[in-house]
This record gives structure tokens, C-alpha cells and sequence, in this order.
């Protein structure tokens, strides 16, 4: 018994100490041509590891994903998944690796959203693999590629916010029978910057409204908490990270809508990049491909409910044009920061408003 | 003499220590560009930690927060205590299984269902009262300090409780014997004999759980972050984690250093404590049997203690993260969910990465555990056994892992694998590095139980053996090993139960790819996952069962495993 207690330590010693892999210089490992280079490398690496919240599908938007590439290009691709408890930060967790010059966590960033983060990916030309793709669809040098567009918007539960007294701007949050019920993320910034623009509510708007909506914040929750909502714990959430949290619960007939404020309505993307230091960079390559693809944005619409409005046979572009149509001012927000260098500074002057301890 | 075999490591482990530890305060004079070490900041960490706008607040908050966790504890934990080692409660041998049974539930877990229960909005606790008396208003929310503080102090009553048990049971009666001859009432007994005898050993363990409420995550976590209330570790951790930049490494650092000089300066009082609490001869040695004394027509009124303790603490907890792990989706806790209960979250959650992280733990559990206890073994040697200089101050150094916050030591060790050793040792990210963490930041918890083991040990027992002609190595496995494989079982299974059920240092150290298995729940549950997040608590909950009975069976319910603590320092 000893002995084979002796073993079992000595077997998991050694493999829960043996050396990590080094890092990867996902940089310079050459792009494959086309997509059957493409496969043919992917193939080679066998293993895509990547972790997020609940974007593209979360658990089960990688295993479809692993089982559909597999699939298609008969592949034996094994996908790892694994949640992280706030995904921005993360991020920055996954940075800090990179200029360490360690394996990056992920092989893929879920989400490239500015250009300081963009330096921490590699390029990648995705018209190579997916045919028809729009140039207007890639950022900061190809190193960026929108794979969904989302639409900000203020989270509400039915059960908690009657119909006539749903509001239809920001500033209806501020009502005093709102105060202690409305949750926002403790990284309100990264998403409610564009409200310094001038076409929103400029500068002095902006920190006016966060600075109201403080004392009414009762809580902080993370993008896809949306239970909160619907249990109760919280009237309204937002502004979110898009609607497709609250178009997927309505599918299931959960009590939560959402509104789209009069003050301007942004249209946001999540557009995934890949590490310098990527374990895997070629199955990163064919997953974001796969990201573009018809059949990934059909998974995309299906686990996350949203795609890419850009792309031919997108469901969220009738959606945009209904709203626009009902006089909804959208502005499309993603990729502003290479014009507006000010908005970095609006994001950190909301996350210490919205933070500020009770 | 000591040998190398054992001087090596302890000296390793000490080096350790001292060198996450150094690390911190060399970081907190560091510069930072984007994350990274960019030359020396003089004070200008310090300058940016005291200009945090959340800083006023946050101490306050740990101040408040770990002052209510350490007086609910006590005033739990004491007369429980006494109830279990001092009074003729029927059946109070339970009293232990419960403390020990709560000892190991993960207070994630206990955090997780006081939320659920007592939420203000969402609590059954609460919407029933304000049902039942039209209340406009929920009369006992939990997520604000006081609350918080209250659930911590229902965590940490088993620990103030296995602090001062030992203390009762080991006490002289000779004193008490006096005084009841001289005709003082129970009362006055109490009060004026028995009290006075333990304080000392209440200071001292005041001292110690106050230190761990300081530093606690769990609760914090689970209940305080959602709510915008940080205390010392989540303050800690959104610095850690920030979402809108890199890791503020500098000023994290320079937080820690704050708290090393605070925990050295407590490490010192601890130690004063102690030795004052030896002039006071609370154990003789002698063979003695403490009167206990008669609770009469307080029984009812002791057995309510317990039953509230084991409900608030243990039950309660569970019964609510249960009820979550059942439910598809979130609603309202009335009659009607029973209805809808089902094992669909089990399910559902991602079992991929829960085998993962049971992987991990496993990994932990089989190789920290030993490790502890030999690194243990290898100082308490060197401080009890033998005249080697500096014997002392390594004894110090070992109790600094209890002193300093855990989290110093998770931050330390992810700091020093990314920035210094990650072209030596490419530790980051692994499992090597949490099980470096913990088997660092419980050392002290190990040396404290193999130091008293050790003490009892006389030395004429060696002698004997030597002079029998018994070489070293045989006078250590045939008599050394023996007497104290008890007390180092006991260390070893408590050890089991902390790697499956720590979150705190986990936290700190975790990545995707070393992920455990308290982790997974913690991301499920802070990520909008709740139902998932308790379906994977309640595993977690399962998995501990088998090891609790091992626990209970093979474990402490003897000051040779927590007595020690208190008792010989």
C-alpha cells in the first residue's frame, strides 16, 4: 500500500513538476498560405486552449466549434475551454504574460480592443482563408477581426420594471425609485466611454451621468450575470456588453428586456486576436476562421445570439436597421480609440467612479 | 548534531520564505511600466497606494469586518469550547464532529449560501420577513460589512474553537479545586479563576484569527466584491486583476510591505503573548482529570448554542448552494421550486475543466500534504532537538506564513515566476507554483504541530536507543518516527482537506492552465454561472465527505494537532 501510494506521488510529482512548455513565438511562426496550409498546420499542433467568460457560446460554443471544424475538415483538433471570473482582467493577465515572454494562458485574446492591446497579437490576414471577407471587418493592422457586433443597451427585469415605466434614456436611471437597483460591471469603462463623444453625450455628459448613476449603483456584476437580473437581485444591468445576453434568455422565456438609450446606442464588436506568445497559433488561426465563417456565425447566432452585422447573411443586421428605422441613433464604436486617444482616459475616469467603494 | 538531510531543506524553506517575502518589499520600491520592472520608484508606490480613493474605505471596512468575524467567533467559539471540554453536556463529543466538520466546508461555500439566504432583494430570509410583517424595507441584508463580518466569524469559530479547547482541557484543576473550597460560586469561578488562567491563550488566539479575518478572501469575495465593499484582499485583487490596465504590481507590493510590517510587529506581540502564558502554568504535566461543571437546567439552552452554530455555519450554508446547484434558472425561493428542481446544472457545467481542476487538486493533495509535514519536520528538528545557532529565528521565519496574509505569499510567488524566474524556472502558470504557495503558506501550521510532537519526546528515549547501539537512522524510524506519526498524521489530513477546499492563495496563483478545483467554482459562480458555480461547490462539498471522515477518524480531537499552537510557542 505504501508502496503504491509511493508511486502514485512519485508519478504526479513528477508530472505536476515537469518543466511548462516554453513560450511559443507565435510571432514569427510563419501564416500559412491558404486554408488548406491552414489545416494542414492546425493539424500539426493538435490542441487549441483558450479561455474566456461566456463569449462566442462559452463552453458550448468551443466544443460545437471543435466539433464542426473536426468535421469539416477532418480533423482531430481537441479544444480546452476554460472560464475566467472576469474576462478584461484576464486580459491583462494574459499582457502581462506576453511581455514576460511566457506562454500566453490563451492561444486566442477573445477580445482585441484597443491598440495598445492589439501590439500584443499577431497580424493575420484573414481574406487568406475565408473568402468574400470585408477588408472593413479588421483593424489595427489585420490584427484584429471582428468576428461579433453587439448593441449596447440597458438590461432590465420585466418582472421588476413595469412596462410604462421602462425607461428610455440614461437619464431615466437616475430616477430616485431606481437608486440600490441597478448593477453595472466594475469595468463600466471599457464599455461606456464612447458616451464622451460628442455625438453622445460629449465629455462633460458623460462624467455628469456616471457621476449621478454612482449613488444609484447597488451592485456590481460581470457581463453575462444576467440572473441577477432575472432573479430580481437587480432592476436594471448596463450598460452591458450587448444585448445578445438578454436576446438568449428571452429565448428561453426568461423575464428580462433590454433598451437601447436615446442618447446615442453603440455598436460594439468582439473581435478575437491572437497572443504573441500563443501556444497554439495556427489552430488559433483556424478557429477564428471558423469564427467568420457561415457556419461559425450560425454557431455564433445560436450560443451567443449576435454576429457579425458586416458579414452576408448576418440575423443582426435586420435587427440594427428595425431599431434605426424606429429612430434609434447607433454609432458605431469599435476601433475609435486610433481617432480619440481621450477615450482611454474616459475609461479609467469611469471605472474609478463606478468603483468607488461603499 | 543536526544532518544535512535536515538542515538543507529547512534552510531551503526558510530561504523561501524569506525571499517571496523580500520580493514584495524590493517590489514595492519598484518601478512599473506596463507591467513590468522598470527601476526604482523610491516611494512613489506608496504615494499612488495612499492616493487609491477606495484606501480610506477599505481599511475601515477590513478594520470593522475582521473585528466582528473575531468577536462573533469568540463569542461562539469560547463557550462552545467550554461546553465541549468543561461542562457535562450529554453527548458533547458532537460539539467536536460539527467543529470539525465546518473546519474543512470551503467558505466560499458557506459565503455562497448566507447570500442566497440573506440577500436583500433576493434572500428567502429576507422577502419572508418582509412578507410575513409587510416590511418595506429587508431587515437583515447581508451584503455590508457587519454582515460580512458575521459570516466570517461563523467560518472562523472552528478555528478560535480548536485554539481554546485545548487550553480548558489541559488546565490545572488545583487552582479551581481551591476555589471552589474556598466556597466561590460557579460563577465567580468562571469569572475570576478560569477566565483569568486561558486568557493569555485567548489573547494569543485572538491574535491569530484576527490576522486570518484580516487576510481572508472567501467571504470578501463572494459576498463584498458584487456589492463595491473591498477589504484588504479584494482590494488587493482588483489591483491584482484590474479591468481597465495592467496589474498595478507596484502599489500591490507596496500594500504588502505595509502589511509585513504590521504582521512582524503582531508576530512579535504573539510570541510575547505566548511566553507570558507559561508564567501562568496552565499545564502541569500531572495526571489530572478537570472537574466539569454540572449545567442543570442550561442544557437545553447549551444544546441551542450548538444547534445554532451547526445551523448557521454548516447546514444552512450547504442547503442553500444545494438548492442553487438544482435550479435551472434563477427565481424566487417559495414552495414552487421544488418543482422545478432537477440535475440539469450537474449537467451542464463544464466537466472538462472540473476534472482539470480535480486533476490539480489531486496533484496538490498528494504531494503538498507530505511535503508540509517533512519541511516541518526538518525545522521543528533543528528548533527542539538540537543546539544549532539561529535555531530560533528559524523557528520565526516559519511562523511567518501564519503572520503575513496568505495572499503576500501568493502575490510574491506570481510576481517572482513572471518577472525573475521565468527564464530560470518556468514555474508560472503551474501546478509546481500553487503547490509552492501552499506549502509555503502552511509550514507554519505543520512546525507548530511537530514541534510540540517533538517536545514531548525525552530526550532519554534517544539516548537510550544510542547507547542500545541503534545507528541515527534507526533511532529515528523505530522510536522517533512512532511517537510522533500521530501528530503528523493529523497535520497531514488537515492539510488534505485545505488543499481541496483553499481559495484564498488559489486566487492569487491560478491561471487557466493550473486551475483547481475550488477555482472552477469560483469562476462558474463569478461569472454569471451561479446555478453552475454551486452545482461545482457542492462537488467540491462531496469530494471533502470521504476525507472528512478520515479526519474525524485519524485526526486531532488531541492538543498534539491544534493545542500546539497556543500551548508552545
Amino acid at each position: 500500500m505504501s508502496r503504491l501510494y509511493s508511486a502514485i506521488v512519485l508519478a504526479l510529482m513528477l508530472a505536476a513538476f515537469a518543466p511548462p512548455v516554453l513560450a511559443q513565438d507565435a510571432a514569427h511562426s510563419p501564416e500559412p498560405a491558404n486554408i488548406a496550409a491552414l489545416v494542414q498546420a492546425a493539424a500539426k499542433e493538435g490542441t487549441l486552449e483558450v479561455a474566456w467568460g461566456d463569449i462566442y457560446g462559452g463552453a458550448d460554443g468551443v466544443r460545437r466549434a471543435q466539433d464542426e471544424i473536426n468535421k469539416k475538415y477532418h480533423l482531430n483538433l481537441q479544444f480546452k475551454y476554460s472560464p475566467v471570473a472576469n474576462g478584461a482582467a484576464f486580459q491583462n493577465q494574459v499582457v502581462g504574460e506576453i511581455r514576460a515572454g511566457q506562454t500566453a494562458s490563451t492561444d486566442v485574446l477573445f477580445h482585441v480592443r484597443d491598440q495598445n492591446l492589439a501590439k500584443m497579437v499577431i497580424p493575420v490576414d484573414y481574406r487568406k482563408y475565408v473568402p468574400g471577407l470585408p477588408a472593413d471587418v479588421m483593424f489595427y493592422d489585420k490584427r484584429a477581426v471582428i468576428a461579433v457586433s453587439t448593441i449596447l443597451a440597458e438590461e432590465y427585469s420585466t418582472k421588476d420594471v413595469p412596462p410604462n415605466k421602462v425607461p428610455n434614456s440614461l437619464a431615466g436611471l437616475l430616477a430616485p425609485e431606481w437608486k440600490g437597483k441597478i448593477a453595472t460591471m466594475p469595468y463600466q469603462g471599457v464599455i461606456g466611454w464612447y458616451l464622451g463623444l460628442n455625438e453622445a453625450l460629449g465629455k462633460e455628459g458623460m462624467l455628469k451621468f456616471y457621476t449621478a448613476l454612482s449613488p444609484s449603483i447597488g451592485g456590481l456584476m460581470t457581463c453575462g450575470d444576467s440572473d441577477r437580473v432575472v432573479s430580481g437581485e437587480f432592476a436594471f444591468f448596463g450598460l452591458d456588453c450587448g444585448d445578445q445576453e438578454v436576446r438568449l434568455r428571452q429565448r428561453k422565456g426568461e423575464a428580462i428586456a433590454a433598451f437601447y438609450p436615446k442618447e446615442g446606442t453603440a455598436i460594439y464588436a468582439f473581435s478575437p486576436g491572437i497572443p504573441l506568445t500563443a501556444a497554439h497559433p495556427n489552430a488559433a488561426r483556424l478557429f477564428i476562421t471558423y469564427l467568420l465563417s457561415p457556419d461559425g456565425q450560425k454557431m455564433l447566432w445560436d450560443e451567443m445570439g449576435c454576429d457579425n452585422y458586416k458579414l452576408a447573411g448576418s440575423r443582426m443586421a435586420p435587427i440594427i436597421a428595425a431599431a434605426k428605422k424606429k429612430g434609434v441613433k447607433f454609432i458605431d464604436i469599435y476601433g475609435l480609440d486610433l481617432q480619440h486617444p481621450e477615450l482611454d482616459d474616459y475609461e479609467k475616469t469611469i471605472n474609478t467612479i463606478v468603483n468607488q467603494s461603499k | 548534531m543536526a544532518r544535512p538531510l535536515v538542515v538543507i531543506p529547512a534552510l531551503v524553506t526558510a530561504a523561501t520564505i524569506l525571499a517571496l517575502l523580500g520580493f514584495v518589499i524590493v517590489l514595492s520600491f519598484s518601478k512599473i511600466e506596463d507591467g513590468m520592472i522598470a527601476g526604482f520608484a523610491g516611494f512613489g508606490n506608496f504615494a499612488t497606494l495612499l492616493s487609491d480613493p477606495n484606501l480610506p474605505r477599505m481599511t475601515s471596512n477590513t478594520l470593522v469586518f475582521a473585528g466582528i468575524a473575531l468577536a462573533v467567533s469568540f463569542l461562539l467559539g469560547v463557550p462552545l469550547a467550554w461546553l465541549a471540554e468543561r461542562s457535562d453536556l450529554p453527548g458533547r463529543s458532537v460539539i467536536w464532529t460539527v467543529m470539525l466538520a465546518s473546519l474543512v466546508l470551503p467558505g466560499f461555500l458557506v459565503g455562497m449560501g448566507w447570500l442566497l439566504l440573506a440577500h436583500p432583494r433576493i434572500g428567502v430570509l429576507n422577502t419572508t420577513l418582509e412578507n410575513v410583517f409587510h416590511l418595506s424595507f429587508p431587515p437583515l441584508p447581508i451584503n455590508n460589512v457587519a454582515g460580512m463580518g458575521l459570516v466570517e466569524g461563523l467560518l472562523l469559530t472552528s478555528l478560535t474553537f480548536v485554539l481554546v479547547a485545548p487550553s480548558l482541557r489541559t488546565m490545572d484543576p488545583a487552582l479551581e479545586e481551591a476555589a471552589r473550597m474556598s466556597g466561590a460560586s460557579s460563577r465567580s469561578l468562571l469569572w475570576n479563576v478560569t477566565l483569568p488562567l486561558i486568557l493569555p491563550a485567548l489573547v494569543a488566539a485572538a491574535m491569530y484569527v484576527a490576522i486570518v479575518a484580516v487576510g481572508a478572501f472567501d467571504i470578501p469575495a463572494v459576498i463584498g466584491l458584487g456589492s463595491r465593499i473591498y477589504t484588504f484582499s479584494t482590494f488587493m485583487y482588483v489591483h491584482a486583476y484590474p479591468a481597465d490596465g495592467f496589474p498595478d504590481y507596484g502599489a500591490i507590493a507596496a500594500g504588502g510591505a505595509v502589511m509585513i510590517v504590521i504582521a512582524l510587529a503582531m508576530t512579535f506581540a504573539y510570541v510575547y503573548v505566548l511566553r507570558r502564558a507559561r508564567s501562568f502554568a496552565v499545564i502541569t504535566g500531572k495526571a489530572y482529570r478537570p472537574r466539569l461543571t454540572e449545567l442543570g437546567r442550561w442544557t437545553p439552552a447549551a444544546w441551542a448554542l450548538v444547534a445554532v452554530y451547526a445551523l448557521g455555519a454548516l447546514i444552512i450554508p450547504f442547503i442553500f448552494t444545494l438548492i442553487y446547484a438544482l435550479l435551472p434558472f434563477a427565481e424566487p425561493l417559495d414552495a414552487s421550486v421544488f418543482s422545478h428542481m432537477s440535475l440539469l446544472n450537474f449537467a451542464q457545467i463544464p466537466w472538462g475543466l472540473v476534472l482539470t481542476g480535480a486533476l490539480h487538486t489531486a496533484e496538490l493533495v498528494l504531494v503538498v500534504p507530505l511535503a508540509v509535514v517533512a519541511l516541518s519536520f526538518a525545522i521543528s528538528w533543528i528548533v527542539v532537538r538540537t543546539t544549532m545557532p539561529g535555531r530560533f529565528v528559524l523557528d520565526g521565519i516559519a511562523f511567518m506564513p501564519h503572520a503575513v496574509p496568505s495572499i503576500l505569499f501568493g502575490i510574491g510567488a506570481t510576481l517572482a515566476a513572471l518577472f525573475l524566474l521565468q527564464k530560470i524556472v518556468p514555474i508560472y502558470g503551474t501546478v509546481t507554483l500553487i503547490g509552492l504557495v501552499y506549502t509555503i503558506g502552511w509550514i507554519s501550521f505543520g512546525t507548530r504541530i511537530v514541534n510540540s510532537s517533538l517536545i514531548q519526546i525525552h530526550s532519554d528515549l534517544l539516548e537510550a536507543g544510542a547507547m542500545s547501539g541503534a545507528r541515527a537512522g534507526a533511532v529515528f524510524r523505530d522510536i522517533v518516527l512512532p511517537l510522533v506519526r500521530p501528530a503528523a498524521f493529523g497535520a497531514w489530513i488537515y492539510v488534505v482537506l485545505l488543499c481541496v477546499r483553499e481559495l484564498t492563495l488559489a486566487a492569487f496563483v491560478s491561471t487557466p492552465k493550473n486551475i483547481t478545483l475550488p477555482m472552477v467554482a469560483w469562476f462558474e459562480w463569478n461569472n454569471g454561472s451561479i446555478h453552475s458555480g454551486a452545482a461545482v461547490a457542492v462537488i467540491v462539498v462531496l469530494a471533502l465527505i470521504p476525507l472528512l471522515f478520515l479526519f474525524l477518524q485519524f485526526g486531532p480531537r488531541s492538543d498534539a494537532m491544534f493545542g500546539s499552537s497556543v500551548r508552545e510557542r
